[in-house]
């Protein structure tokens, strides 16, 4: 299978069976962040595995909804979140991000970074049989208390992940002419 | 007081007067640090503050006087009476995501004493006195004291007033250290 036709597979599911991830899984399959490109080089990403169902629990407590608004509804909507076997955390080192280039290598850079290293978190868990979905929607000082995250860290978004006979919805999607521009907008 | 007097005026001090350093002071001092020479700008360095005394106290119990102990006491007593003890760390993860293996030891180690040298620089300007201390154990350290897990503490630097003025020491001529002009 092509990368492109990989990359076509890489899409929400939110249903998984029990079945756990190994550590060594788990390894594996964060191991392909380190291939992710990074200004400076500076590889700013940190990632909090988190297996535990307390914490797992205290994650959908802390979730917003579609709007971004907590307690709205948001809890009962990300429930699902108990049943991801594996929640990735992706957080940002804003210190790292941040030395060599100041506030742009925090603000953009080290988004940008992490974002790489996050798709290929998720493709690597794909060739190894393994669905994901990502969740933005919570609030960062509450996942930072759960994880006891220093101030330094902040959470970027979850990648929950486990195996699944799901296969991710069929977004609707731009086509190229609405975003490919030659030379010039 | 210029560059080159800072430089050959700094001494170790080991001895302070009760006068507290000024918070404004203590800043400007590590303000002065983080201008030091940093590969790449990764500015490895971090800093934890003791001034609390009892966070004092186990902090000195994880020092060694080394060969200079003397009459059964093996820890460096005169911290004590620093009234404040600034513990030079470094993230070993910023130099060595950028540059491997060596930036986890040498290059790090480099910048943090860059850094230091800024700093004793800065202390002596001020009027203030400091030595740096090595002889201690940095595990005990983290142990003893809620440094966060991703900090090394390398050097301490306890800070205060000088209560001594110490005369220089000798230094080699330049002619004995430079080895080769070619």
């Amino acid at each position: 299978m092509t990368i492109v036709d990989q990359l076509k597979r890489v899409g929400c599911v939110s249903e998984y069976k029990k079945k756990e991830i190994s550590d060594e899984l788990i390894n594996e399959i964060v191991s392909a962040a380190m291939w992710a490109p990074s200004a400076a080089n500076v590889q700013p990403w940190e990632i909090v595995a988190v297996r535990s169902d307390e914490q797992k629990q205290q994650f959908v407590g802390v979730t917003l909804d579609s709007h971004l608004r907590p307690g709205t509804g948001g809890d009962e909507r990300r429930h699902w979140l108990v049943d991801a076997p594996l929640i990735l955390v992706v957080c940002l080192d804003r210190t790292r991000a941040k030395a060599r280039y100041g506030e742009i290598g925090e603000k953009q850079f080290g988004i940008q970074d992490t974002g790489a290293a996050t798709q290929n978190i998720r493709l690597a868990a794909q060739e190894r049989g393994l669905k994901s979905c990502l969740v933005r929607e919570f609030e960062p000082g509450r996942v930072a208390e759960i994880l006891q995250l220093p101030r330094h860290v902040q959470p970027l978004l979850m990648i929950t992940m486990g195996f699944s006979d799901m296969e991710p919805k069929q977004n609707p999607h731009l086509e190229l002419v609405d975003f490919l521009h030659h030379e010039t907008w | 007081m210029d560059t080159l007097e800072a430089i050959h005026q700094r001494r170790s001090i080991r001895s302070f007067t009760d006068q507290p350093v000024p918070d404004e002071l203590m800043m400007q001092i590590i303000e002065a640090g983080t201008w030091a020479a940093t590969s790449g700008n990764m500015q490895a360095w971090e800093f934890v503050i003791v001034i609390d005394p009892q966070a004092r106290r186990k902090l000195v119990d994880t020092t060694d006087a080394g060969i200079t102990a003397r009459d059964g006491i093996y820890t460096q007593e005169w911290i004590m009476d620093a009234p404040v003890v600034i513990i030079v760390c470094y993230d070993v993860k910023r130099m060595t995501a950028r540059y491997g293996q060596k930036g986890r030891k040498l290059m790090t180690l480099l910048d943090c004493m860059g850094c230091v040298a800024n700093m004793l620089l800065a202390v002596t300007y001020f009027g203030l006195g400091a030595c740096c201390v090595i002889g201690f154990e940095p595990d005990q350290l983290k142990q003893a004291l809620p440094i966060p897990k991703e900090l090394t503490p390398l050097l301490l630097i306890p800070l205060g007033y000088p209560a001594e003025q110490p005369l220089p020491p000798y230094r080699l001529p330049i002619e004995d250290v430079i080895r080769l002009v070619i």
